[in-house]
């Protein structure tokens, strides 16, 4: 038997400027499921343009980032739907910075689960649920890796 | 309780980031023994977060939240009772 139900914890991630964003370390089921229903039209067809919109807006829990009159821009509590539509009034370099750095978190967070895995007698340990999001398309031209469908 | 007491209309208990309930009319104060208590009402709670530890209740103000880690914690018909830690 194992520990599979985690404190879901957070991480603060430093980026330019003294600016930070304050991330998931990890993602429930459920918050897996709300990043694919965020990318989904209305046809339940996948809106690859979405996708980057949608991880960033799943990880986000709070940020530093300030409007043009120097006020914070307040994102602690809302629900992923709402964080997206604040990403995409940033200035699209730094939307892509915010992106970089949670992907990079991603990439790291799978990297320590994968060790914790191997520590724990690894090859014949479940897969997890999702298989890397990191593996997802950063941009924002709509590149998608369609292996994260097939496992919603 | 003490007459010197926090008085506020929302707040919530978290486990880690997560609500595990909204968090209505509550009071924070001390009782006889000096403990500190929190009492209110509960809403939209979600059972498995609530039994998770550590749990935190948190209350926010104008300039962010205060927060009190959960050592004890009763629910009946919808109204809470917690004693708390000292204010993180």
């Amino acid at each position: 038997m194992s520990v599979r139900y985690r404190l879901p914890e957070t991480t603060k991630l430093e980026i330019s400027n003294g600016d930070w964003l304050l991330v998931k370390k990890r993602l429930t089921a459920g918050e897996y499921q709300r990043h694919l229903q965020l990318y989904l039209t209305t046809e339940h067809k996948v809106d690859g343009t979405l996708v980057g919109f949608s991880r960033v807006a799943s990880y986000l829990l709070d940020w530093s980032f300030q409007s043009a009159d120097g006020k914070p821009v307040a994102i602690n509590g809302l629900d992923p739907k709402d964080i997206m539509t604040h990403l995409q009034d940033l200035p699209v370099e730094d939307f892509k910075e915010v992106l970089n750095a949670i992907d990079a978190h991603i990439e790291r967070e799978d990297a320590a689960r994968e060790a914790e895995k191997k520590g724990q007698g690894g090859e014949n340990a479940s897969s997890p649920i999702s298989p890397s999001l990191a593996t997802l398309g950063g941009d924002m031209n709509g590149s998608m890796n369609l292996t994260e469908m097939s496992t919603a | 309780m003490h007459s010197l007491a926090l008085n506020g209309l929302s707040g919530a208990i978290r486990w880690g980031y997560h609500v595990a309930a909204a968090v209505t009319a509550w009071t924070v104060g001390r009782d006889d023994a000096q403990a500190l208590r929190l009492s209110g009402r509960v809403d939209q709670v979600n059972t498995f977060r609530l039994s998770q530890r550590p749990l935190v209740f948190e209350a926010p103000h104008a300039k962010g939240a205060w927060r009190w880690p959960i050592e004890e914690l009763q629910i009946r018909d919808g109204t809470l009772s917690a004693r708390l830690g000292p204010k993180e």
